[in-house]
Formats: C-alpha cells, structure tokens, sequence
C-alpha cells in the first residue's frame, strides 16, 4: 500500500488501541504490535486485522471530502491548475470565451522575478501566441511588462516552454492575459526569483476572469481528518441496512438489537470519557453491521470471480485497453466462501504467460467465464507501434473463453488487434470491443473476417497520438460462440467502451460522440439493438459532468442502471451513478449520486480515491471496485509512474447506498477489480434480426418530419437532405494531416443530396455500415440545421426516425402517411465537382478562379482586393481568416447546432457574396453558389479525406456505390 | 361473538367444499364431450376440401363448456370491503372471495359467461352481465346468493351500470351496437339505444344525468389521414346520443372507463396507434403506444391524452381503471405488461393545467423538456414521471380491478389470480391472495394468454393482441409492414380461421397462418421466442370459433338474409365463384378492381373469407369501404367484385344483410 506518511501514523496509533481494545473484547491472543503487523494484507483473504484497518482506511478518505453534491467550480479552484506542478499539455486552467480574458497568481509577497516559464495547451497553442504579461504590487493597477511575438509555443510536447526573462521586475501578483475576445487556457506557470531556481508559483493562490465548462476543481479541498471513530455514523448507516434487509426478508433481529445498544451506550459516555471504550463499541458496531450486511438475501451465492490486474501504464480512457501499455501480473481468480469466515482464493489462469487480464463476463448459466488476455513483453510500451508488424502479436489482447473452473480454455480471436470487453448475447453470440474496424470507409462482414487473417491498418483518434502512442479506435464487433461470423455492431468513426446488455436486450455502451464538436465531453452513454441497428442516445449528450459514462449495467428488477462517473484523462473510475432514463436524458435530473463523497472526475475536480465495475444486486446493493489512491491523471504519451498510478490501488467489496462499505478482498501487490457473482443469471431477451449481412451492402432511412425539432422553421422550407459520410482518420499523429480549421475535424465526404416531401418526410438509400450525418437544406441549398453526431445502417435495414433533433422523450407524432415512403427510397445525388471526395481546390477553386480572382490576386485589381489574394497557393487560409476569423470559429467546436446557425448562415463572407447585388455587383450562379454553399456547410475545410490512398478509396467507393446514385 | 365467528367459519367452509366437489364432479363429467369437440380439430385441419364436407357452415361457436378455470373478467368490491365478486368468465361463475381469510367462500354458478358485474350502492345486490348472442343480466342477493331476477338483454351484453338510487340500468351490447336501458323496478327494457360501434364500457355522471359510453373501434375509414375510436355522450333524460368525443388520431381499442368520484372527469384507456408509420421499429412507441384519454365533464370535452408508456418501456393494453374513493389516486392495470399503474390524480391535473394552450414560438429548444404546450402531450413519453408508480404484478392478464379504501384489488384473467396493493404502505407492491388451486393450462389456454402477453415484445410495446384485439379480430387500422414493401398499409385482418385459408395477408405473401404466426413474433413483437410459444399461439388461433353473427334471427337467417343468400350464390351475380360457401375463400388472389391510392404495382388481393364479415368493418384490404353496402356498391364500380350493378337497391339490401349473418 502507499499511503501519505501522516496517514500510515494515524492508523498506526488507532491500529494499536484498538487492537488491545479488540483483544480484550474479543478474548483473542494479541499480536505483536508494530511494523509487521502491517503485512496483514499478505494474508490471501481478508483477516479481521485487514478489515478493521480498512474501515479505518475508509474513514479518513471517505471521510475527507464534503459529502453532497460538489458545488461549481470556482475561479480559484480553476486557476490552481496552472500552478499544481502538473504538466501534460493540457489545460491546467479555462476561461470562458470572452474579452480580454486574464489568469493571474499571487506570490504572497514582493519578489524580484528573474523569469517566468509558461507551459502552453498543445493542441491549442497558437491561442497564446501573443500571451501578454503584466505585473502588480497589489493586485489592484498592473503593469505590462511582457508581449509575445506571435511565434506559437509549446513545452509539454517538445520540451521547450516559454522563457520570458525579466529585468529590475518586482511584484507580488503576476498576471497573464489575451487581448480581444476568446478562450484562455494555459497548461503551467512557473515564476522563478532572480537567480534563484526555486519556482515560487507553485501551489500560491490564483485566480482568473472567469470559469467555463471546461473548468475543474484543481485546489483539492484540506483534507480533513475525521474525528476518530465516527461512531454515529457507523450506527446511522447500520440502522438504515436494517431496515433495508428486513423488507429483503432477512433475519436481522440479533444485529438491530445489538447495534440499539450500542447507540444507547455512546450516549452515555460522556464527551471526556473512555476513548479506549468508544473504539471498542466503534469496532464491535462495523463488526455487527458487517455480519448483517453479508446475510443480504440478495447475495444467494458463495463465490465471486474477478481480476487481478495492474492497471494500463498509460492512464487514458481509451490507451488502457492496448495491450502495450499493460503491465504484468494477475489473472483471473475466484473468491470462495466470500461470505464465510475462511474465504479462499483459487487462480483460473495458471499456464498463462505473464500478462494481463482484462474484463471478464459470466455466461448466462454461470458456466463459462469470457474475458481479454494479452502477454506483457517489457520492451514493447517504449518501441514505435505504428507498424504492427513489428510488435509480437501476442501482445495484442485477445478473448479467450474457458470454464468457470479453468478447464476448456480456447483462444476465441487472433491477430494483431485488441480484442476485449466480451459480452454474452442472448443468442449464443458474442459482443466484444476491437480495432478490427480499421480503416474502412464502409464496414461490413467480409471486412471483419478479413482482420481473422490479416493484419489490417487500424484507424485512429482525432485529436492526440504519435508513433510511440497510435490510439487506435475500437468499436463494438460480434462473433458466434466459435470465433467465426465476425460483423461489426458498430460502424461509428470513434471509439465505443464497456459494453453490457441490459434487460431489454438492448447493448448498453459508451460512445465518443465528438463529430465536429468539442472533444473532450461528451464521452456519453448509448445503446443498439443486437445487432447492432438503431444506435441511439441513452444519456448524456451535451452532458459535461459526469464526462465519461462508462461501465453501466441494468440493475435486476429496476428500470435503472448503475454506472461509473469517469474521466477522460485516466483510467476508468471514479463516482458511481443510478441513471433513470425516464428522468431524463441530460444533466443531474436522472441522476441518483450513490458515492457523493467522490466527485465526477475531470470536470469537478480529481478524487482522493475512486470507485469502479459496479455490480449491482438491486438500486441498494453493489459489488465494486474502490481504490484508495488518487485517480491517476494521464501524462501525454507518457507513461505515468508507479506512484502516481499504484498497481495496487483497487480492492473489491460490497457497497449499499446507504453507506456501508464491507471489504472481500484486496491483495497488497496488486489491483483486485471486476467482481461478479459467480451464479446463473437471467437471460435477457433475444431481439430479432432482419439484418442480411451478407446481402447488398445497403440499407435506407426514412424520416417522418423533418420539421419536428425544428422550432421556427417554416413547413415547407427545407426542400433537401444533404447526406455527408465520415471517413476514419488514417494517420496515427495528432495534427496530421489538418483537413481544415482545426486538427480534428472529421473526415467528410459528400454522399449527395435526397429530395424532403412537403409534408416534411424523407425515404432515402445510403451505403450500409458507413456513418453519415445529414443537413436540412432550404431553397438555396444551405444548412438550416446540421447533426454533430453519426448514425448508421446495417444491410438491408431501414431504419426511421422522427425528424431533425427531436425530443428524444417523444413517440413520432400520428399526422399523415408520410409522402416519402409512399415511393420507392430516393437515390442519392451527389454534390457538386470536389465533394467527393472533398476538396478545396476542386469544389471552391474553380469559382474563385472564375469569378474573383480577377480582382484578388497580386497586380489585379485595387490594393485592397489585390491583398486579399485568391489564387490557389493563398486562397484557402484567406477565406477562412476573412472577416476576423469569423469562418474559423463559425465552421469550428460547437457543441451543438442550433437552427439557422449553419456555417453558411453564419458566415460574413457568404453574407458579402449573397447580398443584395452580390460583392461588386457580381451574381454567383447557381452552380458556384453550390459549390460555395456545400464546402461551407461542410465546414469549410481544405480537404476531406485523411491521404491520398483514402482519397482513391473514395473514388472506387463512389463507383462500387453508382446504383445508389442519380448522376448529374 | 366469538362463538358466532367460529359458527360462520365452519359454514364457509362447508360452502366452500361442497363447490369443491360440486366442481370436481362437474370436471369429470366434461371430459368426454370436450374430447369429442378436440377430435374435429384435426379434421379441421386437413384443409379445405374436408372443410366443404362438414357442411355449408362453418361450425358456430357452441355456448362454452364451464371449466374450472375461473378467468375473472371484472371485479367488484362490496362497500365495506369484506367481499370481492369475480366475475368468473372461463368458469361460468361468480367467485365471492373473503379478504380477510384469504380465499373463495362462495361461488355463484350464472347462465352464461358473466362479462361485468356491478353493485348497487348498499352491496346488497349484484348485478350480472352474462355474454352470449342472447345475453342475459341477472340480480343476485348479494348476501345470500341468490337470483332475483333475470332478463333477457341484447347481443354480447357487457358493462352495467347501475345509476345511484338504483332505478335504472345500462347495459353495453357490444355487438348490436346498442345500450339497453332498463327500468330496474318493473323489470322493463326502456329503449335499446343505438350508438357506435362496439360499446365496450360506460360510467355514469353522479347526478345519473349523463351516461358516457366508450367504443372499442372506430366506425370510420381505414386510410383516411384521422382514425380513431370515439366516445358518446348520451343525455339520459333524452335518452339520445347528444356528442361524440373522436379520441386522438390512432386511438383504439378502448377497453375501460371511469368517471372520478367528483364527477368532474371521465377516464378512458386505449392503444394509441401511430399507424401511419412503416413498422420498422418499436423503439419509443413507434407503432402502438398505451394511452389514458381525460374527458373534462363540464365542457364535455377532451381534456388531454396522456402516454401510459415509458420512453424505454412500454406498458402495453391498458384495460381497467379506477379512483379511490377519496379521488386522490387512479389506478390503471396493464393487461399487456402485467402492471398496475398508480397515478396521483390531483397532480396529473395540475400538470396539465400548467402548460400552455398554444405551441410556443421560441427558437430554442429545451431538450429536457419533451411537453411544451397542450399538443405536446400525446407524444411525450416522459409525461407521467413523477406522476405515476409502475408496480409489477405477479399474475399475468389483470384485465380487473376494484378499488376499496387505500387498497387496490386487481383479477388477472390467464393465471387465474388476484392480488391487492395497499396504497398506504409505500414502496408500493403487489401481494398475492389465493384462489386456490386452478387447473393447469392447456396449450390453447397458453396460446391465447401469449397472444395478448406483451411482456414477450421487445420493451413491452405491444401485444399480438395490440392490434387484433383481445380474441383476435382486427382494431380496424391500417398498418404499413414490411412484409410486401413499404407504403402500402393494409387493414388488420382478423385471424378467425386464419390457418384454414391460406396464404395468409392481404397479398398472400405468407404461405401459412404458421409462418405468418413466427414472422409476427419476429418482425411485430421483434423478439425471438421458443418454437412452443408460437405452436401454442397456433393451437389457439385454430381453437376459435364464429361469433354468431347479431343479424340472425332466433340463430337463423332472416327472409331478407334467405333472399341475399339466394343472389349471393347465383352465378349471375357471381359472388360464390370466388367465396364459395363453407370457408367463403377459394383460397386464391384476385383482380376485383380493389387497387386503392397506397398500392403498389398490383391488382392481385387474397380472397378473404366472409365469416365474420359483421364484425371487420371496415372492408376491402385497405380499409376503404365503410360497410359492406359500400362494398357492393361505390367500391365495385366497374362491376368486377361480382355482377352488382344489375343488382337493384333492395336486392343489395337483401344481400348485405346476408353476407352480414354470415
């Protein structure tokens, strides 16, 4: 175990009392007191000792943060992030996008500053190329003593942050700021004194203009050491657990009676009274309530299987599933006799190499345990891994299934892919997680059988990675009971996590629904039929705390399910949650916080100590993960050390919402985590299919109203469809290749337009496993509403929806039969020249060359349009810069549409060329208006597809797709 | 005073085991008559040929054999609440159970299937419906069991209803499209009133002044863009139909209705179908959601329609209803789910209340809030959050309920049980009261309780039962399925004799009843069940028997039937060409001239069969004749569904009231 010194003493002094006190009480031998009393944890099961220390343990991490609902950030809170010793290249603070936002940090007292080091947000560096620094004696008048050149920094990526040097500068307050309107965002602030090497900034108070949501509690709150012994809690919680077991029908009698005596006991002893009597009764009230809360009814079975493993090296929501970020150690293990007072500990994966173990399921029957399993080869976490070819393909996760006592074991996947989270259907099938997806544009059966004997490029995340760390996507996939049959579930372009079924049969997931928004959010939760048809939100689409709904499960006999409030920057932990789905979709309405002691990570702060892999017995009982240490947070491409990310953090054990927290096992070398009931359970419902997978590799959408969700817009003004088709990144480095206005924007191609019936209705053919989204166009063929999310169809599936973001609470409105699906579905057609594939000098270039270059080009024209020039080599960053960047931040991280706020819409230099009499006198046709309009709409980006084989990819799909095209 | 309660236990339980052996008895002496009834099945099955050979008619339903399962349709509930009546439809009976001792103490034998009961307000009488083609009511001392009187009512005979000085009573026919009103004291049938189609329940207001009757189909179109059942409103002073409430657009199969104690308020429960839409998907109540429709008394106007449904799970058929006494809670059962719904009255009004008249104007769109204004409501899945407590019931089919104080009592008609809910006693739950021992099911009784379980559908939406009724028949809609190509929606068929005339859907494209039975299992309830479920569903499907149609006369054709049936098989006219008597199908596809505007390329439509035809309006594979006059006549203008333009008005006449006695 680490623990912080002071805490280690604590425990120790309480150790020793109550030990006596216990050995009195109890009549038992007493033990040695001292250093190797401490080694109790070495003991395979819980001891009494282990436990007593654990409740302990609890109390004071437990104990240490306000419980309740954790109030808004503040702008102190916020600001200590640049000052937390913290770098990652992240942001350590973020303001809100405003005027002249400004961050400042107060040295406490007068200081002669030699020089301040400023860690930029790497992928939002050029934000702070002209950061401007200004200084104060008193925090009222500043003095600018600091502007930048214009020159964009780093220093967490590359090393080298920026240096201001400082001359005669003496000051209390430093404070660093942007002029004009926008975002302020910094990673960390060192001030150091004139020749000295001492960072004075570190950990002073700071503060800045103001919070956003990207704001996080980094000023943790003073740890409070909670009195010894909390006695009234210890009963108050007991008490609770009575009266729940008793409307469970257990026999509590004994322990109610025992714990009312207690609580008349303490009354009695006077506030100066006999400490050593209030620890005795202290322990003997946990003991009693231990004893009751392991007669719960609800635990009808005697064995728990779970894991024992050392979390990923590189803490991150989506890099822990790699296999070569895995450390060795664990396997799987079966706690018998949990409830007993000998339990014991039986490993199920001996013979296995060293490696690591990852995600198990139950079958339904209790017989067969599935789960992920790659060897751990040491040099691997430090070599290049783009090229797969070159890492040993076993260190790639792999499923296996075996019996529940370790016999059977057969290697279900291979290759060199990582293949976990494997999930029992209904049917005999199974879902699992894979970067088998790769980097097809149209996904399909024959795409995932091929990844059975080849290795395939993999896809990649947007908005991070390099040679050292590729974050290859991985999405949901499922195979029949042999391994063979493998389809994908999911055609999404991003990455999907911790896959469940839930009683409807539906599969529960997490999605990373960051299409042309924000990425760091909206982690949200999601389900598809089995299919995987109907991809739908279940919650959490704009929500921003909690940020990643992972590990959610439906709770036996309730409507509700458990999940794990998680952050991004880490490994999966943190808050659990109940979710009501009838509650709501968003924000804490459908919430019930079951640990509100610990806050949602990342975005209200990070937590002394973290829960994970809820097992819920009913909406009162679980069976979870709890680490004692600090959820680690993630350091780039950068392994985090052992002590800031323990192998041995987590402990398995048995919680209620009342507050109870009962140890069943912890081992002091290692992570214990995913505890399941070892026992049949039922199965869900088998959902029927109509899914031709190998059949014609298309499907159809039909749309009921487009109108419906479209507050304020006319019936009868949108008249088109534009369907865009999302192509998967296919680079492994952040940054590369930019396709527009920022690093992350989605790969696009046009698919074409399909006509809207006036009663709002749209029945249309699209290319089957390729995600689309769709844009309501008016009479000019511009956006008045646009999807920032993806969906998808499996072959020969049509599937309908109500309209353009319509309340997702609604059942379809009983109007008319729709126009639409009174005819055959409408062939797509396909945008003009340049749009697919997309490309800035094919669909825009040509119009610039015809109508404006003239004018806009060096030696043409005045001096003012000769400035702005518009031939190829200037033409796209002139655009995208016109009128104040007002292009950049229109086509650019909204996190979501809002009607009539499409790019064209909003854009000044489509309000220039549309207006009145047009820019100088100059009528666009209507071909050059299309062609305008659709790369606007489209995001105004440069190009839309990630390389030049992706590119040609396109082209032959285009050809392979013609008979679901009408050519122009 | 103890002596007497020992005395009075020992009666009981004398009653209860002589009803014990009397039923015993009665098992034994069934046995054989029923296996002879069991043994045509087969034959039946042999297919058509042997079906000409049993006759020119399709054997009629014979007046059921009492059976030991009891199948409570309707529960009352004596006013101090020491007895519940069940009206025991299987079992051809009234069951008086006795709360506080937990069991049956007395079981009334009645002619006839008892379909609703009711008491008058002191609980010293019962009064009967007993369902048959001639049905009968019956008033019964509700202390000592006997019959008072009884007395011949009209077609299928449902939903008493005794006004409050107990003078006069109303009696649903349900299919005779009628209302008996009956003057209790002299014994004497006032008026048989017409109304729509299907009078399926009523309550009346507390002044007796107005009587609500609630329709358990629409009388209308099929493929008009507005479909749904109605509600009357009938002045019981006039005696005359003074409105018709149309429910929203979709609404139908009303089954229960309730007036609020106050007598401000009308209650009605019914499938709300969203039946324009292809069926691709159940996911938020894409094709049938469950609906409660308020009815506001003082401006006898539709209040609001609100969804029984979650947005994830659907609380299918809702079916009775009811308030507590002090109106504060109304209790609604799901007969599809298995579930009890408990609705805070007060509360569901004040929301209601609360929401604008007008949809709001604003740009922005709130995406936790699904109800903006009024017209919001019947769409919004989220709406009785808060409002209502979905309890799970242990029984399956709770199609009765009473209510008694804080207690909620409901029957379950398949498994033959009934369970209470205290309402003062959060978390609320259902507890079982035994009935005692019930026989097993038979696979036909399985059949029918899966047809109407929509605990098998994907999220509870629906049952096969959701669209055909709980016998089923038709709800008269058209549906768009996927089976024969999108945008073609056709009308419900009903499933009588659905596995003797195949292929089966209106263009034939299944070979088989059995294949039509698994494809709908798949494709409507989007499940995959075990092959026994769909074999049972057959074996009841195959079990059903005609309806008597209400146009006979004493069980025989009338001299205009006799007439029509003469035009009817004259080759002249040629109707028996393709209809020929006995299954009233060739079994063939036809171009009769049918196509309508949502058909695609085709003029080829799947010969139904006429038996029945009384009771499947509307007609033709769409929807699109109101009566089977419409069908002879304005749909059939080219003369090629058989020679009726020679036909002169009173001749159609003769031969719709034929085809109609079918």
């Amino acid at each position: 175990m680490n623990r912080e010194p002071w805490l280690s003493s604590f425990l120790l002094r309480l150790r020793r009392a109550v030990k006596y006190s216990l050995s009195l009480l109890l009549g038992l031998a007493v033990g040695a007191v001292g250093s190797a009393a401490f080694a109790a944890f070495d003991a395979p099961p819980p001891t009494r000792e282990q436990i007593e220390e654990d409740w302990l343990l609890q109390d004071v991490k437990r104990g240490a943060m306000p419980t309740g609902q954790t109030s808004v950030v503040t702008r102190e809170e916020d600001a200590a992030g640049a000052v937390d010793g913290i770098k990652n290249g992240k942001w350590g603070f973020h303001t809100e996008f405003e005027e002249n936002p400004w961050w400042q940090v107060d040295l406490r007292q007068l200081t002669r500053i030699g020089r301040i080091v400023l860690y930029n947000r790497c992928d939002f560096a050029q934000r702070n190329s002209r950061i401007k620094v200004s200084v104060s004696d008193d925090g009222q008048s500043f003095r600018q003593v600091y502007q930048h050149d214009g020159t964009v920094f780093y220093g967490f990526t590359d090393g080298k942050p920026l240096n201001v040097t400082l001359e005669d500068v003496t000051a209390r307050f430093v404070r660093l700021s942007l002029s004009g309107k926008s975002y302020f965002h910094l990673d960390e602030v060192e001030v150091y004194p004139v020749g000295e090497n001492r960072n004075v900034a570190w950990h002073q108070p700071a503060t800045q203009s103001s919070t956003s949501p990207w704001s996080a509690r980094s000023l943790s709150a003073p740890a409070r050491v909670p009195a010894p012994h909390p006695l009234g809690q210890v009963i108050e919680r007991g008490l609770r657990l009575v009266e729940s077991q008793r409307q469970l029908g257990a026999k509590v009698e004994v322990e109610a009676e025992r714990l009312q005596q207690i609580a008349a006991e303490w009354k009695q002893l006077s506030s100066d009274g006999s400490d050593a009597r209030r620890q005795q009764l202290y322990l003997e009230a946990h003991w009693t309530v231990r004893a009751m809360a392991l007669k719960n009814p609800l635990l009808n079975f005697d064995n728990l299987l779970f894991v024992k493993r050392a979390p990923a090296i590189l803490p991150h929501m989506s890099d822990q599933h790699y296999g070569w970020w895995s450390r060795p150690g664990g396997g799987l293990y079966v706690l018998q006799g949990f409830k007993s007072n000998q339990p014991r500990v039986r490993c199920l994966t001996g013979g296995f190499p060293e490696g690591s173990f990852l995600g198990p399921d139950l079958s339904h029957d209790g017989k067969k345990v599935l789960f992920a399993y790659c060897r751990y080869y040491p040099q691997v976490a430090g070599m290049e891994k783009v090229d797969k070819e070159k890492l040993p393909a076993d260190c790639f996760y792999k499923i296996y299934e075996m019996n529940i006592d370790g016999t059977g074991r057969r290697q279900l996947t291979q290759g060199r892919y990582d293949d976990f989270d494997p999930r029992y259907l209904p049917n005999g099938d199974i879902v699992f997680l894979s970067t088998r997806k790769g980097a097809a544009i149209q996904c399909s059966l024959h795409n995932s059988e091929s990844t059975r004997d080849s290795t395939q490029p993999d896809s990649y995340v947007r908005c991070g990675g390099d040679n050292l760390r590729p974050c290859a996507v991985f999405t949901l996939h499922a195979m029949d009971a042999q391994g063979q049959n493998m389809r994908p579930v999911s055609a999404f372009e991003n990455f999907e996590w911790t896959p469940s079924i839930a009683h409807d049969g539906r599969i529960l997931y997490a999605r990373w629904d960051y299409i042309d928004r924000f990425n760091g959010h909206f982690e949200s939760l999601w389900s598809a039929n089995q299919d995987g048809t109907n991809p739908q939100l279940v919650y959490g689409n704009y929500t921003v705390k909690p940020q990643a709904v992972f590990e959610a499960r439906a709770i036996p006999g309730s409507s509700k399910l458990v999940f794990t409030a998680s952050a991004h920057h880490s490994i999966t932990g943190g808050s659990l949650c109940l979710l009501d789905r009838a509650k709501g979709l968003e924000d804490e309405a459908p919430l019930t916080r079951l640990t509100p002691e610990v806050c949602f990570p990342e975005t209200e702060g990070w937590p002394e100590h973290y829960y994970a892999n809820p097992y819920p017995l009913s909406e009162e009982y679980f069976l979870v993960g709890w680490a004692t240490h600090k959820l680690p947070p993630h350091a780039g491409s950068t392994p985090v050390s052992d002590a800031r990310n323990p192998v041995n953090a987590m402990g398995i054990y048995l919680l209620d919402a009342f507050g109870n927290q009962e140890l069943l096992y912890r081992d002091p070398d290692i992570t214990s985590m995913y505890p399941l009931p070892l026992a049949a359970r039922p199965k869900p419902v088998a959902h029927s299919s109509a899914v031709d997978w190998q059949g014609t590799q298309e499907g159809r959408f039909l749309m009921q109203d487009v109108y419906e969700g479209m507050p304020g817009v006319a019936r009868g003004a949108v008249k088109t469809l534009r369907i865009v088709g999302v192509v998967p990144k296919v680079q492994p480095h952040m940054n590369q290749p930019m396709l527009g206005v920022s690093a992350e924007d989605t790969g696009k191609f046009v698919l074409g337009t399909v006509p809207v019936e006036a009663d709002g209705s749209a029945f249309f053919r699209v290319p089957s496993g390729v995600p689309v989204f769709f844009q309501a166009l008016n009479e000019d063929g511009q956006a008045v509403q646009t999807m920032r999310t993806l969906t998808y169809v499996q072959p020969n599936q049509t599937l309908s929806c109500i309209g353009c973001h319509e309340s997702r609470d609604r059942a379809p409105a009983v109007l008319k039969f729709p126009l639409a699906a009174r005819r055959a579905p409408s062939n797509l057609t396909p945008g003009p020249s340049g749009s697919w594939p997309l490309r800035y000098d094919q669909l825009v270039q040509p119009v610039l060359d015809r109508w404006c270059v003239r004018c806009h080009q060096s030696g043409g024209g005045d001096g003012l349009a000769a400035k702005l020039d518009l031939t190829l080599a200037q033409s796209y960053l002139n655009l995208i810069s016109f009128g104040g960047e007002n292009l950049k931040k229109a086509a650019f991280e909204r996190d979501r549409s809002l009607v009539g706020q499409g790019t064209a819409g909003t854009s000044r230099l489509w309000h220039l060329l549309a207006q009145g009499q047009g820019h100088q006198g100059i009528q666009l046709d209507a071909e050059s208006r299309q062609r305008l309009l659709t790369w606007l709409d489209t995001y105004a980006q440069r190009q839309g597809s990630f390389s030049d084989q992706q590119e040609r990819e396109l082209v032959q799909w285009r050809a392979r797709w013609g008979g679901m095209l009408d050519q122009r | 005073m103890v002596v007497s309660c020992r005395n009075r236990a020992k009666r009981c339980c004398l009653t209860h085991l002589s009803h014990y052996c009397f039923a015993m008895i009665r098992a034994f002496l069934i046995i054989k008559p029923t296996s002879v009834l069991n043994a045509v099945v087969p034959l039946w099955a042999l297919g058509c040929g042997l079906a000409v050979g049993l006759g020119s008619r399709v054997q009629a339903a014979q007046p059921p054999v009492p059976s030991q399962r009891l199948g409570p349709v309707a529960l009352a509930v004596a006013p101090d609440g020491t007895k519940l009546y069940i009206a025991g439809s299987t079992a051809q009976s009234i069951a008086i159970f006795d709360p506080v001792r937990g069991s049956i103490v007395q079981t009334l034998a009645t002619p006839g299937a008892p379909s609703g009961l009711t008491l008058d307000r002191q609980g010293k009488v019962l009064v009967v419906t007993c369902a048959a083609p001639s049905s009968r009511v019956c008033w019964i001392d509700a202390v000592s069991g006997k019959t008072l009187q009884s007395m011949p009512v009209g077609h299928t005979a449902m939903s008493p209803v005794l006004s409050r000085d107990g003078k006069t009573l109303y009696v649903c026919n349900r299919f005779e499209n009628t209302i008996s009103v009956i003057d209790v004291a002299s014994q004497r049938e006032r008026m048989r009133l017409p109304v729509s189609r299907e009078p399926f329940a009523a309550d009346l207001t507390p002044d007796g002044k107005t009587l609500l009757v609630a329709h358990h189909l629409h009388a209308g179109r099929a493929d008009a863009d507005v479909v749904a059942a109605t509600v009357s409103i009938i002045d019981t002073d006039a005696l005359k139909v003074v409105k018709t409430l149309a429910l929203p657009n979709g609404s139908g199969l009303l089954r229960g209705m309730r007036i609020s104690p106050d007598g401000k308020y009308a209650c009605v429960t019914h499938v709300l179908g969203r039946f324009h839409l292809p069926t691709t998907q159940l996911d938020r109540g894409w094709m049938n959601s469950n609906a409660l429709s308020i009815i506001d008394l003082s401006e006898m106007k539709l209040l609001n329609t609100v969804l029984l449904d979650n947005v994830d799970s659907g609380a299918a058929n809702p079916w009775a209803l009811g308030w507590t006494g002090d109106g504060k809670t109304l209790a609604v059962t799901h007969a599809g789910t298995h579930e009890l719904s408990v609705i805070d009255w007060p509360a569901l009004l004040d929301k209601l209340g609360k929401l604008p008249a007008t949809e709001p104007t604003t740009a922005a769109t709130d995406y936790s809030v699904s109800s903006r204004w009024v017209g919001d409501v019947p769409n919004d899945l989220a709406f009785m959050v808060g409002l209502r407590q979905r309890i799970k019931l242990h029984g399956k089919g709770p199609r009765a309920l009473a209510l008694s104080g804080n207690r909620v009592f409901v029957a379950h008609y398949f498994s033959d049980s009934l369970e209470v809910v205290n309402l003062a006693q959060p978390p609320l739950k259902a507890v079982a009261l035994s009935l005692g021992a019930k026989a097993a099911m038979s696979v036909t009784q399985r059949g029918e309780m899966l047809f109407n379980d929509a605990s098998i559908c994907f999220q509870g939406w629906q049952s096969c039962a959701s669209c055909h009724s709980e016998d089923a028949r038709v709800d008269g809609m058209n549906w768009d399925l996927l089976n024969d190509g999108i945008g073609n929606p056709k009308n419900v068929k009903s499933l009588l004799l659905v596995h003797r005339t195949p292929p089966v859907m209106s263009l034939g494209v299944r070979d088989t009843a059995e294949t039509a039975v698994r494809a709908g299992i798949r494709s409507i309830l989007f499940t995959v069940q075990p092959e026994e479920t769909a074999v049972a569903i057959d074996e009841w499907l195959k079990s059903l028997k005609p309806m008597p149609s209400p146009r006979l006369v004493n069980g025989k054709l009338s001299a205009a039937a006799k007439r029509g049936q003469k035009l009817f098989n004259d080759s002249k006219v040629g109707c028996a060409r393709c209809h020929p008597p006995g299954l009233f199908t060739d079994l063939k596809n036809h171009d009769v001239g049918t196509r309508g505007k949502f058909d695609q390329a085709t003029d080829l439509f799947d010969t139904p069969t006429l038996i029945e035809l009384w009771r499947t309006a509307p007609y033709l594979h769409d929807g699109s004749a109101v009566t089977v006059r419409d069908v002879l006549t304005t749909a059939n203008p080219t003369n090629q569904h058989g020679d009726t333009l020679s036909l002169t008005p009173p001749q159609i006449e003769d031969l719709v009231d034929y085809l109609l006695s079918l």
